[in-house]
């Protein structure tokens, strides 16, 4: 094994814990992925034609649309939700490699650290979670689709579809890894091993300036100025925890738009034929789907929030000794710590009444 | 050894034009011990970044044993860097997953070369950390890991060794050590040695002082 490979190896086990969550995030957004992919290829490919025979076409095709067009938010949504991961990943390795560099590593060593991440961390996630979610995402459209009772699951396009699932996340994680890495390349090493308490410099200066302002509370300002000061690093936290609150929320608007939806069952009477009764079990199995979703979504956005907060908070622990060294008491780190959070919910919150608005006009637009 | 000749680096920034090195031309025989100093933003230390192959000037060149890093491309600093140059910094910058020995003979591992294992234990006794081989930078005092950093650079037999404030992280003590252990390598292996430092106190154990100011050279005495 490599000098480089073997550093990238005990980098991965010395943080099991964060790192394991960041495998769980992308585990979890694969799921999600191949689920859907699963679905909508059952939905299209194996339509039930007694299921389509029944007299409410005009009801379905709009339903059909707003799950479709769910589906492809979420999948939009779900390799946001990896790209922000990659990139931050490729942030925290941005010292090592600045130390490698001036000892003399080379671009293929330094390649070395993102392969180590991909091939330990990234790829078991993405396989594991696009077979996760493949057989549940296909069964649901059977149910959905009303065929589970007469037809089995096909496994040559299901196979298929993983190999073309994993293919995407595969190649969408080679891709959010080397992109940054071509960027990060340019940018001056410098920066990274001279500037090493830059952090901790500025935000002590901040600490002292601010004492000399007793307009606002101290802990107010010094968490105003952290969000100033990691800009970047909040919008991004702010994009995933806005990205995982898309999940329930777009569960409440696919199911509040179907609800307002009149079902027109578009048979002749005259036929003689009970349609009543199939058209009130579709629809009362539709809906049981569609709760489900919200369910199975909500428990995915809260559990995917809840892994980045923790990682964010345990970091804002970590660089916030800075201001303990100084003399600060633990309470009022905490507060600190507690007002950026609700800094970023409050910025959270106004993009999420921003993409509602939009996925509802989306919606409506159908 | 080192021929600079007409060197210019501007930085652009939110603030304007920066100008980081004005013209800069400068000779370095093999074996000097030499100390820049000047204030902070003055250029010394993008000085130091140019000769070893970290940052590229907008015009001029810098020759080192007759070939021009600044022609060099990346994969060829890095070589440089693993063979010829040993760069020493403030912080430190030892790895920290890795321990002592690991740290000091990384250099050699990534250029595929054999450890000679008489020279780790020399090294190792020269700086003081013989019996420190196993542990890790968290376990080391700020003096030891600036030793640890400092075998690091000298392990691959350097020509050159460019420090940027090696002192600047360190108590009077262990500065005085580590100005000790320098200017041995300086004077024991003939190792040219070229500090950045803010410290008088390190400037006067250096034969030559550059002083730099606004990027431009505006003093250099010998002793």
């Amino acid at each position: 094994m490599s000098p480089v490979t073997q550093i990238a190896v005990r980098r991965l086990k010395a943080d099991k814990i964060k790192n394991g969550i960041l495998a769980a995030s992308v585990l979890f957004s694969m799921m999600l992925i191949s689920f859907f992919l699963a679905f909508e290829m059952q939905v299209l490919l194996y339509p039930n034609p007694e299921y389509e025979a029944l007299p409410f076409e005009e009801f379905m095709a709009k339903v059909s649309m707003y799950i479709n067009l769910s589906t492809i938010v979420l999948v939009l949504i779900t390799l946001l939700i990896i790209r922000i991961h990659c990139r931050m990943r490729m942030e925290e390795n941005a010292q090592l490699r600045g130390i490698l560099t001036s000892v003399g590593a080379e671009s293929k060593d330094l390649r070395k650290i993102v392969n180590a991440d991909i091939r330990i961390l990234y790829l078991p996630a993405v396989l594991l979670g696009t077979m996760l979610g493949i057989h549940p995402g296909a069964q649901m459209g059977l149910n959905f689709t009303g065929m589970n009772e007469v037809q089995n699951l096909e496994w040559l396009p299901l196979t298929l579809l993983f190999a073309a699932a994993a293919l995407i996340g595969i190649f969408l994680i080679l891709l959010c890894n080397y992109i940054p890495e071509l960027r990060l390349k340019r940018k001056s090493v410098i920066q990274t091993v001279k500037k090493q308490n830059h952090n901790a410099n500025e935000q002590t200066h901040g600490y002292r300036q601010s004492k000399t302002f007793r307009n606002q509370s101290l802990t107010k300002r010094l968490a105003q100025k952290s969000i100033d000061y990691h800009g970047k690093v909040y919008s991004r936290i702010m994009l995933l925890f806005a990205s995982s609150a898309v999940y329930p929320l777009l569960a409440v608007l696919l199911l509040w738009n179907i609800s307002r939806e009149s079902v027109v069952v578009d048979a002749n009477p005259y036929d003689g034929i009970d349609t009543i009764a199939p058209v009130l079990e579709t629809v009362g199995g539709l809906l049981w789907f569609l709760i489900g979703c919200f369910a199975v979504l909500t428990c995915v956005g809260f559990v995917q929030a809840m892994l980045i907060a923790r990682i964010q908070i345990a970091e804002r622990r970590r660089s916030a000794n800075v201001y303990r060294m100084i003399g600060m008491v633990q309470k009022d780190i905490n507060r600190m710590i507690r007002k950026e959070l609700y800094g970023v919910a409050v910025r959270t919150l106004v993009l999420l009444i921003f993409v509602v608005v939009i996925l509802n006009a989306c919606f409506a637009m159908i | 050894m080192i021929h600079i000749s007409n060197l210019n680096k501007r930085y652009f920034t939110v603030d304007g034009e920066i100008t980081a090195l004005d013209n800069v031309s400068l000779d370095i025989a093999g074996g000097e011990f030499i100390a820049i100093i000047g204030k902070s933003g003055s250029g010394k230390t993008t000085l130091l970044n140019m000769i070893a192959g970290l940052d590229n000037p907008d015009s001029g060149s810098i020759l080192l044993n007759n070939a021009d890093v600044t022609k060099m491309t990346g994969k060829q600093t890095a070589v440089l860097r693993r063979r010829e140059i040993g760069v020493i910094y403030q912080f430190y910058n030892l790895i920290p997953e890795l321990n002592v020995v690991e740290n000091i003979t990384l250099p050699t591992e990534l250029d595929g070369s054999p450890i000679n294992s008489e020279w780790l234990a020399e090294i190792l006794k020269v700086v003081g950390l013989s019996g420190r081989e196993n542990a890790y930078p968290t376990a080391l005092s700020g003096g030891q890991q600036q030793r640890a950093a400092i075998a690091r650079a000298l392990f691959g037999k350097p020509s050159l060794i460019l420090a940027d404030e090696p002192t600047g992280n360190l108590d009077n003590e262990n500065s005085a050590e580590v100005m000790k252990l320098l200017k041995a390598m300086n004077e024991e292996y003939g190792i040219t040695v070229l500090i950045v430092t803010h410290s008088d106190a390190v400037a006067e154990q250096a034969r030559r002082v550059i002083s730099i100011a606004d990027g431009k050279i505006t003093s250099d005495r010998r002793k």
